[in-house]
């Protein structure tokens, strides 16, 4: 009836169903600027692993891996962010060590997601085989790391991305808008995002007309595991921990949230 | 004949499990001992029931993640129901099980095949609905092992076949290896002997071919997701028994695990190619993997890492051949 974005109106009709709905049995408690912004700061970290997957449904493929990429990095700049606090000097220093640990949590998660690029395109493997290997090798890691304990209390000033916030507008909210925006722009406007779709709906063709299938997959899931990557950032500086397996029941729900696009 | 043999998956697999269980047998020689290995079948007894269901949804192409679902139903149902009517009879027990998995199964098979809605998100959702009903109609409370009927604890304790140990105490092959043997034997008389079996792969191999050679699809379809809601119904009645108690929050989260198993086996997740054969070494692998890496001297902390490795080298092997053999015919025709 509305052509090509029927599927977005009847979402949007639900969630207005569904936001009338608690509007009007729960007046004084759901439409309060405090539930919005709960709301807000907990949407971010699972919108952002669904948007991860969705790009990897994208690509005719799906990333079992992505809560598997956040308890690892997640693991892994807690540890540097513990290392350098305990040494505290304070200043400056601080910002390097938050810095350190943002930066090890990106490299790290795109690494991540090569390797499952890597086994995608370049072995060959199905993507669902591929990102359940993947899944508890990553897993694996963050547990070996840390015996499977949790990791807590950040320096306070990195606790800021998770729960700060600019007026009133929760950071983590800012975060995700930022990262869709930018994830929607390479969909639409680049010749990767392009690409992307191609390999997706129907890749032998896409190989004929001249696509590198292997380097769109292997990008591909290299931003998925990127989004993983700042996905864990905020979780961690929201609840002010790590443990491995942090999360996993979000992937069902991911898979459930970006194949319904 | 040798070039047959080594085109199979099967045989891979079986040389990686002989030089695993070498390696092994080296480090720690109590693995080769019967009873690590009445051990290792009744402890994978159940996930290995599991096994063969998620195999024939693969077969027809389909993806089934509900079943750990529908396996915690049938047994936080039927135990409840024992323990409420103070019947104490362990048939009763696979009866209401495995009933409730059948029609549990049965919801799945109408979603997917008169919707025909995708199988892996109508799976997913419904496992997250049957886990919520059981949740909120049945109740959250876990069942101890004083409350646990007596017919439970005989049936996880029950040996078919025991042996002494060298001081005098017994150990023996549980009774669980009678319903693990029944479904193998059923599943691979279904698939191989009956005309159904050749529907499954048919369906698997090419819907839109099946459908004009004249295959009901919808009849196969209802019987693949009640024969895995029946299969789930068997596991969870042999997990209490083992454990000895119920919470309805345990199963639930392992369904990737025994997929894995299987696609470990060299069933394509894209349909119409795996085996019986292949599935059980692919059980086999995953099982001596989690349940002695405590017996090479290797720390629990190491089990999910080596569990992702092994199907990584696993799907990785399979997989590369397949290419570089598409790679050389694609290179014979084009001379």
């Amino acid at each position: 009836m509305f052509g090509k974005h029927s599927k977005n109106i009847a979402l949007f009709l639900i969630m207005a169903f569904i936001i009338a709905l608690m509007s009007f049995f729960l007046p004084d408690k759901f439409l309060t600027v405090v539930n919005f912004q709960s709301m807000a700061s907990q949407i971010p970290e699972f919108g952002l692993l669904a948007i991860a997957m969705m790009i990897a449904l994208i690509t005719g493929g799906i990333d079992l891996s992505v809560v598997s990429i956040t308890s690892l990095t997640g693991v892994v700049s807690a540890l540097i962010l513990k290392q350098f606090t305990n040494t505290q000097i304070g200043g400056a220093s601080i910002f390097f060590t938050i810095t350190m640990a943002i930066l090890a949590a990106i490299v790290l998660s795109m690494f991540c997601g090569f390797i499952n690029g890597f086994l995608i395109a370049n072995v060959g493997v199905p993507p669902i085989l591929a990102t359940l290997g993947t899944q508890g090798l990553f897993l694996g890691i963050a547990i070996i790391i840390t015996h499977g304990h949790g990791i807590s209390t950040f320096p306070e000033k990195f606790l800021f991305i998770g729960s700060g916030k600019i007026s009133i507008i929760p950071m983590p909210l800012i975060i995700f808008i930022v990262c869709t925006l930018l994830v929607a722009l390479i969909l639409k406007k680049t010749s990767l995002g392009i690409s992307m779709y191609m390999v997706g709906s129907n890749p032998i063709a896409a190989r004929f007309s001249g696509i590198n299938n292997d380097g769109i997959l292997i990008r591909t899931y290299i931003i998925t595991g990127l989004l993983a990557g700042v996905s864990s950032i905020i979780m961690i500086s929201r609840v002010n921990s790590i443990r491995p397996g942090y999360g996993y029941a979000y992937l069902l729900q991911a898979i459930l949230v970006g194949s319904i696009f | 004949m040798l070039k047959k043999i080594f085109k199979h998956n099967e045989t891979y697999l079986f040389f990686v499990l002989v030089v695993f269980s070498i390696v092994i047998t080296i480090i720690n020689p109590s693995f080769l001992t019967f009873e690590n290995f009445f051990d290792l079948i009744k402890s994978s007894a159940g996930m290995t029931i599991l096994t063969m269901g998620v195999l024939i949804v693969l077969l027809s192409g389909g993806i089934d993640v509900s079943f750990t679902a529908i396996a915690i139903a049938g047994q936080y149902i039927s135990a409840n129901v024992l323990i409420a009517s103070g019947i104490d009879n362990l048939y009763l027990a696979f009866l209401i099980s495995c009933s409730s998995g059948i029609a549990l199964g049965a919801i799945n098979a109408l979603l997917i095949s008169i919707f025909e809605l995708p199988t892996l998100i109508t799976t997913l959702g419904t496992l997250n609905v049957f886990h919520g009903a059981l949740l909120a109609f049945v109740g959250t409370k876990a069942i101890n092992t004083a409350q646990l009927p007596n017919c439970f604890k005989l049936f996880g304790h029950k040996d078919l076949y025991t042996l002494m140990r060298a001081d005098g105490t017994n150990y023996g092959l549980s009774v669980y290896v009678l319903p693990l043997i029944g479904v193998i034997i059923l599943t691979w008389f279904i698939l191989r002997f009956t005309m159904l079996g050749r529907g499954i792969y048919a369906i698997g191999g090419n819907k839109e071919a099946a459908k004009r050679a004249g295959i009901n699809i919808v009849g196969i379809q209802f019987f693949i997701y009640c024969y895995v809601g029946f299969l789930a119904g068997i596991m969870g009645v042999m997990h209490i028994s083992l454990i000895r108690y119920g919470n309805p929050m345990y199963i639930v989260g392992d369904e990737l695990s025994v997929i894995a198993a299987v696609v470990l086996g060299g069933a394509r997740i894209t349909g119409g190619s795996g085996s019986i054969l292949g599935t059980l070494l692919g059980v086999a692998m995953i099982t001596i993997l989690q349940k002695n890496l405590v017996l090479i001297g290797l720390s629990s902390y190491w089990h999910q890492f080596f569990i992702g490795l092994i199907i990584i080298a696993g799907v990785s092997t399979t997989y590369y051949r397949n290419k570089l053999i598409s790679k050389r015919s694609i290179a014979l025709i084009s001379g």
